[in-house]
């Protein structure tokens, strides 16, 4: 049995890596959200190449590790790396708060543009439509995933954001060859990987990652992503010679 | 510039007593768990500091309960964001933006 493995996430691509490295290797899954599968409920924020340090409603708690797979997932794309231009208008919001507020009714713009074409986009799109919104999508790559139908929702394809106006509200986007007048912009275009593991944030000692970036995600990216993480992990603490071709 | 606004806040009504003779006792220290060398100490001291609200810049639910008790409370997300740094790291609110809202919320 190998060293210790610490697994950041307890979503698809932690639980898979947990799931390929039991037997070969001791892992700790560390979740900060009441996903199941999780060892340690708490936030992990630190790691130094030998120790995770997670803080949670317990206080900090300390995992000796040979290896650390960050599997934390992906978030849209933010105005900066949609290279978005233009003052910071209020009502600019990213699609996870965007469909957690609209739900609450925090949320509530009449003609709200969604940009983005993928998981995300549509799920922010029926949050807005149930608010009772016309929603104008700008799909950059086009439409990715399946997105409800409806006449109060148009869609333009294949048009790049270039900047957002207003002051102090949000009152329009400009796009490469259009513009919308709105009251509201959610960003839901792209996937980046969520990194927030000081120490690990892009390129770790002895650190992996199983974050795929695929939109709309799979399942089965997610477990592959997982599963090369564990092999990866695993020859980083030195116990390479004992991985066998995996079963799935 | 620092009488200016010192002036422009007064004019708005907020609460600025000329504390020139003993400035730094007017700053509130609120350390952040972010790069702390002792995160058990910051528990020990309030265990809010266990509850990490924006997972990127690292903020606690202890930091942001005093951007909102502070002289100046934030009243806003941005203010928030500015007094904190919660939902201004890499993720830019796409974790955190909706818990800050509550949060501001249930303070009132």
């Amino acid at each position: 049995m190998a060293d210790t493995i610490a697994i950041v996430g307890a979503g698809a691509s932690g639980r898979a890596c947990a799931e390929a490295l039991a037997g070969r290797a001791r892992t700790v899954v560390v979740e900060r959200g009441p996903a199941p599968g999780a060892d340690v409920r708490a936030t992990a924020i630190r790691w130094d190449g030998r120790a995770l340090l997670a803080m949670g409603p317990g206080g900090p708690v300390e995992i000796a590790a040979a290896a650390l797979v960050i599997a934390t997932g992906a978030h849209p794309l933010g105005s900066a790396e949609l290279g978005l231009a233009g003052t910071r208008p209020a009502g600019v919001l990213p699609a996870p708060a965007a469909c957690e507020l609209a739900g609450r009714g925090r949320f509530r713009p009449s003609r709200p543009v969604v940009i983005g074409g993928g998981r995300w986009a549509a799920r922010a799109v029926d949050a807005l439509l149930a608010t009772g919104a016309a929603v104008t999508v700008v799909a950059p790559d086009g439409i990715l995933a399946p997105m409800r139908e409806s006449a109060a929702v148009t869609v333009h394809e294949r048009l790049t954001p270039v900047a957002v106006r207003g002051d102090p509200g949000v009152e329009r986007i400009e796009c490469d060859r259009a513009v919308f007048e709105c009251d509201g912009v959610v960003l839901a275009h792209g996937l980046a990987p969520v990194r927030n593991v000081d120490g690990a944030v892009d390129g770790g000692e002895h650190t992996v990652y199983a974050q795929p970036t695929a939109d709309p995600p799979s399942a089965g990216g997610s477990r592959a992503a997982g599963e090369e993480a564990a092999r990866a992990a695993l020859a980083l603490t030195g116990g390479a010679a004992t991985i066998g071709p995996w079963s799935s | 510039v620092a009488e200016l606004v010192h002036e422009l806040l007064a004019a708005a009504g907020a609460p600025v007593e000329d504390e020139r003779a003993g400035a730094v006792a007017a700053l509130e220290p609120v350390p952040r768990l972010f790069g702390h060398a002792e995160p058990a100490a910051l528990f020990a001291r309030d265990p809010a500091y266990g509850d990490v609200v924006c997972p990127c810049e690292q903020v606690t639910a202890a930091e942001v309960a005093a951007a909102l008790c502070m002289r100046l409370p934030a009243r806003s997300v941005a203010g928030l964001r500015k007094r904190t740094h919660a939902a201004a790291g890499r993720c830019q609110g796409a974790t955190c933006l909706a818990g800050l809202a509550s949060r501001l919320e249930a303070h009132g």
